[in-house]
Formats: structure tokens, sequence, C-alpha cells
């Protein structure tokens, strides 16, 4: 007979405990616990859980926790599967190991809908709770909605979702109050943090800064089957825009967006078939941006070239500035921070809960579907 | 005046600096090998450097701009905190390095330099944005800065508010040897620099458990209340080092215990942990109350030299189970040296808060361990219900360990399970490396990048270091006096000469081992 969802959680909650009664055997080093979140980790599937455990104890391991993993199998018969263990990073010289815990969860049938009470149950007290949801968001999803409004932070991944996903969440964000609003991170976000470094960098120089409003073409490069702006374009997009205070505009079918001085800036996107997986980032992966500006005799050309397969991290960062016949060349070399899937979600921990920026991109990305843009 | 970069508006990772070039005097030198290099490294390993970005070195020894690089390379494989070097980070990184050979005092050296910058400029992208590391002794410091002023290597800052390049300067400690050579330096540096181009390093500012000190203290709101007169009974700080001088008597001889750890690191502590709330975390905010709190020390006057403050000077003793030799047995130090390797002070700060509550520190070398600790002892319970075992209860202590295994213990009295009322000491024990990971920035990496950002919270402002020789210069300027006086011998691997304890015994205290 299976064991009720009571008995399954009352299970869990004793495991939990006797990880930190049990006496350690002769000669194991003594372990502690240490606890700073509840990390609640959904997804769809069964296996979903037990695929996410590699990636979730690489990452408590620097941000200790206790970490829910959950598979979603709403077709399955109502059940409750649950396992239980510490997670220990081995220290140095026998040192005392410091541990978090990991409960993996199977939510079959009406159980993913009493979801929220489950994890309620086994949620370390006194710690905040962060949801990282790696599905689709749909506005009545009755799954998401009540773990949402327990969480102080949601974590979604829009290049595995969508953008209307995540414009879903920050809208049901937008509708709480500043005082009980929840943190909102993106796990494509954080990838594109080194790209909007890079793309900054371009008019750090004093010099080189007024360009900044006389920006006139951006080409974006994707790894795409098609030529469907990506999440990573569009809300790369979106932050300078948004940054930027351009508008969309249309002219002739296809968008451009024009700059608070009334000059257009040209939209180029460029697919670019990719060998291979996709790394774990979505089909439409960013691989290349160039923005251009000009201004009387100084122009510019910037570029950021990533490599080109899925599990590279590389980049190569470039800018040419021309004024009165002399060029100058700067070129690096750099890492774009954004393969590794545990390094990603762990910076995205870090990261401030809330952040303007991007409610303001995914907002703007997401009135962007359904434009044409020119594609080259 | 440039606008600020639209792009750089709530960016929340990497923060690099404007594009400049990083002058390092004293090139060939530990500190650049050791920790200069290394953080450069590191910050570009981290995408912290700006676009254009380039390392000078400038030191005496012949060089050319390869070997140099090749002995970079070296120094970061050995030091840097993030191992094996990145073959695609070090080769964009090296192409920045390069080597202008010189000495401080020789005026070639500037026009050599001058040249090298310019070309840098243009190969690199610098923005002719310059900051000069003194990775030199201070008799240097004169010298360079005057060669920089003489060679119009500074830029006026005046320049640099209208959105010109700017220059900056930052000052390894010691910064002087006294009240009198610290503000002949900064009459000399004030001759060149504006007081805001001025980056005076105490490095142990940019420790994360340092900063943290601001963050415990003013973001939570359960210490504020206790932390004054009325609920502390004591306040201990205490910087041991377990390493002799290794290698650097004849520096040792000139500075001391008290010039190279008190003047400075433990000022510093002691600031942080007394002042008032700032009305920001502006940098003049912060210093400003630092500065009262030195102002409020009251002054140790030189006939009570003896009673306050205890100097000791390690002879041979146990160190780990290993023999080790004394300070006199050292090389290069004197065999009748009457130099402090060790000095406990009694301490008082005259405001409202702390009236009457003694700080008691410390600090040493060849201690029993390496420590850095900030130990508030509270008062103990007005009226004891319980009685222990042995005695009375202990007072509640909250410990801020600063290094190593840097966190937070609160020790308290609970009572051990059983029929019985018996009490235990127990700890809520924090520790920084469990909770956040232990490959945290190193100091030097903080600090360079805030003076390359032109943010100097950090840095010590000149009024700070004047305040701090102020107070230091009574006490020296009596040992002086006195030269009949050695220091207390204390056995290497202790806690110290037993005359130190006595400044705590007559107080009814005793000094933690930490």
């Amino acid at each position: 007979m299976t064991a009720t969802p009571s008995l399954v959680l009352a299970r869990v909650d004793e495991e939990l405990r006797a990880l930190w009664t049990a006496p350690s055997t002769a000669g194991e080093p003594p372990k502690s616990r240490a606890c700073t979140m509840n990390l609640v980790v959904v997804g769809a599937g069964p296996d979903f859980a037990t695929q996410c455990i590699p990636v979730i104890d690489r990452v408590v391991a620097h941000v200790p926790a206790r970490a829910i993993l959950v598979g979603l199998d709403p077709d399955g018969p109502d059940d409750l599967e649950a396992s239980v263990a510490a997670v220990c990073a081995p220290e140095p010289g026998g040192a005392p190991s410091v541990c978090s815990e990991r409960v993996t969860l199977v939510a079959r049938g009406a159980l993913c809908t009493r979801l929220w009470s489950c994890v309620d149950a086994i949620c370390a007290t006194d710690v905040p709770m962060t949801l990282v949801w790696l599905a689709r968001v749909h506005s009545d999803d009755l799954a998401f909605i009540p773990l949402a409004r327990g969480a102080s932070r949601i974590v979604l991944d829009s290049a595995l979702s969508s953008i209307a996903s995540l414009s879903r969440v920050v809208r049901y964000t937008r509708a709480i109050s500043e005082r009980e609003r929840p943190g909102l991170g993106d796990l494509a976000w954080t990838r594109l943090a080194s790209w909007q470094e890079l793309c900054a960098r371009m008019f750090d120089p004093p010099r080189l800064r007024p360009l900044i409003q006389h920006v006139n073409r951006i080409r974006i490069v994707q790894a795409a089957p098609d030529d469907v702006l990506g999440p990573e374009a569009a809300l790369l997009l979106g932050w300078m825009a948004t940054r930027l205070g351009w508008k969309t505009a249309s002219l002739a079918g296809n968008l451009r967006l024009v700059r608070p001085d009334g000059g257009y800036v040209q939209i180029q996107l460029r697919p670019q078939l990719q060998a291979g997986g996709t790394g774990g980032r979505g089909r439409e992966r960013l691989i290349g941006i160039e923005i251009a500006a000009s201004s009387g005799e100084l122009t510019m050309q910037g570029e950021i070239a990533s490599d080109h397969s899925a599990e590279a991290d590389a980049a190569t960062w470039r800018v040419q500035v021309s004024e009165g016949g002399e060029a100058q060349r700067l070129e690096q070399h750099t890492y774009l921070r954004g393969v590794e899937p545990a390094q990603v979600l762990e910076r995205t921990l870090h990261r401030p809960p809330h952040d303007d920026a991007l409610a303001d991109a995914v907002l703007w990305a997401d009135e962007l579907r359904g434009e044409e843009l020119a594609y080259t | 005046m440039v606008a600020p970069n639209p792009l750089r508006r709530g960016l929340v990772e990497d923060r690099p600096s404007d594009s400049c070039a990083v002058v390092i005097f004293g090139a060939s030198g530990d500190l650049t090998r050791r920790k200069l290099m290394p953080a450069l490294y590191n910050l570009a390993w981290g995408h912290s450097l700006p676009g254009g970005f380039a390392a000078i070195g400038v030191a005496r020894r012949e060089k050319d701009d390869a070997s140099f690089r090749r002995e970079m390379k070296e120094a970061v494989s050995s030091f840097s905190r993030r191992k094996p070097v990145d073959p695609a980070v070090w080769s964009d990184f090296e192409k920045g390095i390069s080597y202008v050979r010189g000495a401080g005092s020789d005026r070639a050296t500037y026009e050599s330099l001058k040249e090298h910058l310019e070309r840098v400029d243009a190969e690199r992208g610098t923005g002719k944005n310059r900051l000069f590391y003194l990775a030199v002794p201070p008799s240097e410091f004169g010298p360079i800065v005057e060669g920089l002023r003489a060679s119009r290597l500074v830029t006026p800052a005046a320049q640099e508010k209208q959105g010109g390049p700017w220059t900056r300067v930052v000052f390894e400690k010691p910064f002087g040897h006294d009240l009198s050579s610290a503000r002949s330096l900064n009459d000399a540096v004030a001759a060149a620099f504006d007081e805001g181009q001025v980056f005076r390093i105490d490095h142990y500012l940019g420790k994360e458990t340092v900063q943290n000190l601001l963050v415990f203290r003013f973001a939570n709101s359960l210490f504020e209340p206790v932390w004054g007169r009325e609920h502390v009974d004591h306040v201990q700080i205490t910087v041991a080092e377990d390493l002799g001088v290794e290698g650097r008597g004849k520096f040792y001889e000139q500075t001391g215990v008290t010039r190279d750890i008190v003047e400075n690191h433990l000022m510093q502590l002691l600031c942080l942990t007394a002042m008032e709330p700032p009305i920001s975390l502006s940098a003049d905010a912060v210093r400003d109350e630092k500065v009262k709190v030195l102002r409020s020390l009251r002054p140790i006057e030189r006939s009570e030299v003896p009673k306050e403050v205890v100097r000791g000077q390690y002879v041979r003793g146990v160190l780990h189970g290993e023999e080790v030799a004394g300070y006199r047995q050292e090389p290069d130090v004197s065999a009748d040296s009457r130099i402090e390797t060790y000095v406990a002070m009694r301490v008082f700060i005259d405001n409202w808060r702390w009236s009457s509550v003694p700080f008691y520190v410390r600090a040493g070398k060849r201690m029993a361990r390496r420590v850095t600790e900030i130990a508030v002892v509270f008062r103990e319970a007005p009226h004891t219900l319980f009685r222990a075992r042995g005695g009375g209860t202990t007072p509640n202590v909250l410990s801020l360990r600063i290094q190593p295994d840097e966190g937070i213990a609160l020790r308290f009295i609970s009572k051990e399970p059983g029929q019985q009322t018996i009490l235990r000491d127990v700890a809520m024990d924090f520790r920084y490396g469990a909770t956040f990971g232990s490959n945290t920035p190193e100091a030097y990496e903080r600090l360079l990048l805030d003076a390359m950002r032109g943010e100097a919270t950090l840095f010590t402002r000149r009024d700070e270091v004047e305040e701090q020789w102020a107070y230091i210069d009574r006490v020296l300027r009596s040992w002086a006096s006195d030269e009949g006086t050695p220091p207390h011998a204390y056995a290497a691997g202790s806690w110290g000469p037993e005359q130190a304890d006595d400044l705590l015994v007559r107080d009814g205290r005793r000094w933690r081992k930490p």
C-alpha cells in the first residue's frame, strides 16, 4: 500500500532530523549543517528531481540550503515519493564537513496542485524560500501560484520557458505590494550579465561616451534554426532599449527602434545554425552582437563574438574607433560565464533579489512578440 | 563633465573602473609578486578590469617586458587564489604588462615613464588615467611624489571634475614613522596631489570580515542597543601572528610592532568597533566617524605609559611543537635590540557611549597562534540565581573573528540536560567559510579596484593617519626617553609577557585565549 502524503512527509522530517543527531562513524570527520535558504527547484516530469541533483549539489556546496527538488507528474496516479540526503562538501585537512540537506520529491496526480502544502511542511524554519521554477508559467498554474506565494524570490529560465512566462511572473510580482513583493531572477538574464558588461564597456571611455546616444545599428547573431528572436537576444535588446530610452517603430514592415533624438537604430538578426546540442541554454542561444555608433567624424564599431560551440564559454570583444582618418582597435578575450548551470544558478542566487532592469527588459521584450526584424 | 554610462545603470555584477594604467613602483618587490599582480590577474579573471587596461612595473633592476611578464606569470601561478593560471585570461592580461627601468629618485625615470605611458595610452586605450601604486619603503614616497609632480605626470583633480583624465596615488603602510614624519609626508603629498587623489592603504580594511563589521553593527537591530557602556564590560582586540620577522629584521628594527600593527591595523579595528553610525556609507561620512573615535581616545600621559602599556620581545621558545629562535637571534637584528615585538595597551574612549569601558588591545609576533579577533565582553547578570559549580557564571562574549576562520560567535550560558542544574558555556558559531564558501576576494583585489574606481571609503584619510600617530606618538616618545627599561621577555609560542596579564588582572579581568 502506498504511504499517504502526510506519512511520507513525517518520514522526511524524521530523516532530516536524524541526519544531524546520528553519531558519526568512527574515523569519519564530524559534520555540521549550514542553511541560508530553502531552495525549492521544480520542473516537469517524474525524473526531473533526480536529473537535477548533480547541479543542485554543486550549488549548495557554495550556498548552503535545504534543497527541495520536485518533479511534477500531473498525469500519474495521486502519489508522493520522497528521499532525503545530506550533501557535504569535503573540507581540506579533515576539518568538519559543512553539509546542506537535499530532499527529492516526485508529486503525481492531484498532489501537484497540493505541492505547496507538502513543501511548506518540510521547509527549514526561519530562512527564506527561493523558488526555482524550470518550466513554463501560465497565469492559472495551480502548482506555481501557491508556491510562489510563499517564496521570497522566484527564479525562472526564460531560455527554457519563454519571455511570455517570465513576463507573466513580472506582472504577478508587480501586483504585490512592494513590501511583500518577492524578488525575481532569470537564469537567462544572469547568463547575459557578461554580455551586458561587455556592451557597456564599449562606451566606458569618456571620448566614446557621447556615442551611446548615437547607436545606429545592432546586429544580433543567434544560434537558431529559424528567424524567431530568441529569449536571450530579446532580453539583451530590451535591456539596451530600456537603458537608452529607445521606442519601437515599424518601418516598411521591419522593426526599428527610435532613439530619444529621433534617430533610428537598425536591428538585424542573423540566425546561425549550430551543430550539436544547446548546452542546456535553449535553442536560440545568443552567439554574437555588433553595435555601431557614429557622431560627426567619430565612429565606433563594437563586437562580441562567442565561440561557436554550445559548450564553449569564451568570447572575443573588439572595438574599433576611428576619427579623422585615425583608427584604434582594442581586442580582448574573455569568458562569458554562462555555460555551467550550477555556476549560473549560484550567481543568480547571489544577485540582489529586486532588479528593475530585468523587469523593464522583460516587459519591453514581451512587446516585441510578433514584430518582424530585418534578417541578414 | 562626461555623463555617466547609462548601460552601467543597474548592472549588478562586474563593475570595472574607467580604463586606466596602473603603474607600480617597487615592481621587483615581494608585495608586487605576492599581492598586487595576483590581485590584478584575479580582477581580470572576474571581468573587473576595464577594457583599456595596462600594468606597468617600475623598478631599478634591468629587465625587458618579456622577462617581467615571465616573472609576473610565475608570481600569479604561485600566489593567485585562482589556480592554475587560465591561459586565455593570462594571454590578454599580459599584453598590458610592461616594464620601465628606473629609480624613484632619478628624474630620467619619469621622462621614460611619461613616454612609455603615452605609448600605452595609444596602444591599450588607457585614456590617460593613471593609478600610481607606491609599493616601496616610506623613505621613497617623497622622491617619487616629487618626481611625478615635477614631470607633470599628475593631472590636477580639477580637470577630472570637468571630465578629464584622472590621476590617483596609492601609498602602502607605514605612512610615516611618527606624527612629525607623517605630517611632513602628508604635506609633500598635498603639494602634488589633492586629498581626493590620495589612497592610503591599510589592507585590513579590504578584508571581508572587517567590512562586515559595519554591516554587523548597523544592519542588525539586535546588537546596537547593547553596544556601549551600559552593557559592555570591556572589549579585547587581539592581532596575533605566529610568524617572526621572516627575514625583515632590518625593517623591524626600525619599526617594531607598535608602528607596524598598532598604529594602523589595530587602531582601525578599534575605530570600526567603537564608532557611531555614519550618516551614509560615503567615504567621508565613514571616515568622519572614525576620526571622532580617534579624537576621543584618552591620551596616555608619559607618566602613565608604564602602567597602561606593556611592551615585550620574544625570546627562544617552542611554537607548534618546534623550537624557534628569539628575536635577537633573527638575521639583521641587533644582539641588544630593544625593539618591541609585542605590545598590550589599556585604552579608554572618552565619549558618551564608551565612557569608562576599557579597550584592551594587543599585538604581537611569534605568539601561540595566528589570530585577529575583536571580543566584546558583556557585563554579568546583575543577580545570579544559579549556583554554578566551581564558581560564578561567565559573562557573555561576542567575538568577531577577523582571521583565520572568519566568523562571529556568541558565548552564552546554558543548562546541561539532566536532573541537576549544571550550567555550561556554549557558543553560537557562525563561520563565513561554511556559509558563503571560502573563495572570497583577497583584500588587495577589493582595494585596487576601489582605488581604480575612485572609491575611498576603505582607505585612510590624512586626518585619520595623523590622529593615529598623535595617539601612538606619546607612547613611542615615552619609550624613547626611557632607554634604560628593556621590553619584557616572552617565550616564542606564548601569549605574551606576564606583565601583560597584570594589565587586566588588576582590573579583575583576564585575556581571552582566542
